[in-house]
């Protein structure tokens, strides 16, 4: 995913940025604004939270506007910034820690109730929550921002062999964590 | 032989539950053997089905996460304070200021090469006065009897 075309593209688009080009400014964040967003959201699991860490975000990147070289693409920077926010306040909170989520209770159905009037989407991202930190964030930037494991290692600046790791223990929770919605995509009655 | 393909298999079980389905996630060193024993596997293509079934847990019916809007106005307000442009910009938003400024530099060098190399027009002038003969001498008297003569 390093294209050094838009490498270029982006170093000319922070170029206008910093030369206070309204129009420029203006473009990054419609292009990218989303994504810091939704990692943060993803992350954290609070929109108002995810909305702090997203403008804060920004906020580096306008700083780093005039100063900004043609190594990274944009959207790379937002998202390792934003993972690099995230951990701290995880950090802060005493929040970030490679802690298995307690073992469920049980992980028959019930566990996680499938309310019927529930989202299932709201069922996917309610058992991401209960993944330990960093095993979210793995599975939120390969599978949901669809970064390469290389990126995705950068960004939170592991090997990519720990990386693996994370993604194939929080993917296996995560089975676990939703065997009843499986269940029920599958047509099985619960 | 068969010693490969269960070591290749048992690689391709991990890669499959570690980056789901979705072949772009997959390590660039594993491509060439993942495709191989698609083709030619029934066990790994079952195992990716799986893993593909999951992922569409995952994914199909997550809504779509947008940033609000009230956040992209506080974005771009910061983009305003903090990039306001260089002085220079304030002065000419059009483009490069080099071209404005280069064709100021340009006028003011042919405006002095013209005042060094013209002649002096003012100078010139007062020689023609000079030389001038209604005023090479000759008084009011000589104007007056040219009058009367007419």
């Amino acid at each position: 995913m390093h294209n050094p075309s838009e490498i270029e593209k982006d170093a000319a688009l922070m170029q206008d940025v910093a030369d206070g080009n309204a129009t420029a400014s203006r473009l990054v964040a419609e292009l990218y604004l989303d994504g810091p967003f939704r990692l943060a959201l993803r992350i954290l699991g609070d929109s108002s939270l995810a909305e702090d860490m997203a403008q804060e975000a920004f906020i580096k990147l306008w700083k780093q506007a005039p100063k900004w070289q043609a190594k990274a693409q944009i959207k790379t920077w937002l998202h390792r910034v934003t993972h690099n926010l995230c951990v701290d306040y995880l950090r802060k909170q005493k929040r970030y820690s490679d802690d298995e989520v307690p073992d469920m209770e049980d992980t028959r159905p019930g566990v996680i109730e499938l309310k019927e009037q529930q989202q299932l989407g709201d069922k996917v991202n309610e058992a991401l929550q209960m993944l330990p930190a960093r095993q979210r964030i793995a599975i939120s930037l390969v599978h949901f921002e669809e970064y390469g494991n290389i990126e995705a290692a950068e960004i939170m600046e592991i090997s990519v062999d720990a990386l693996e790791s994370l993604l194939a223990r929080g993917r296996r929770k995560l089975k676990e964590l939703l065997m009843p919605t499986r269940r029920l995509m599958d047509g099985e009655a619960i | 032989m068969k010693e490969i393909l269960s070591k290749e298999l048992a690689r391709f079980k991990t890669v499959v539950e570690t980056y789901g389905a979705r072949v772009e996630s997959w390590p660039k060193a594993d491509l060439p053997m993942m495709q191989k024993l698609l083709s030619s596997s029934d066990v790994a293509r079952s195992l990716l089905r799986q893993e593909a079934k999951f992922d569409q847990l995952l994914s199909s019916k997550t809504k779509p996460v947008v940033a609000p809007s009230g956040l992209m106005g506080r974005v771009l307000m910061n983009a305003e304070d903090i990039n306001q442009g260089s002085f220079l910009k304030s002065l000419w938003p059009f483009g490069s200021i080099w071209q404005p400024a280069a064709g100021m530099a340009m006028a003011a060098c042919i405006g002095i090469l013209l005042g060094f190399t013209s002649p002096n027009i003012l100078e010139n002038s007062d020689d023609f006065a000079l030389n001038d003969p209604s005023f090479s001498g000759a008084t009011m008297s000589d104007l007056e009897s040219e009058y009367e003569n007419l």
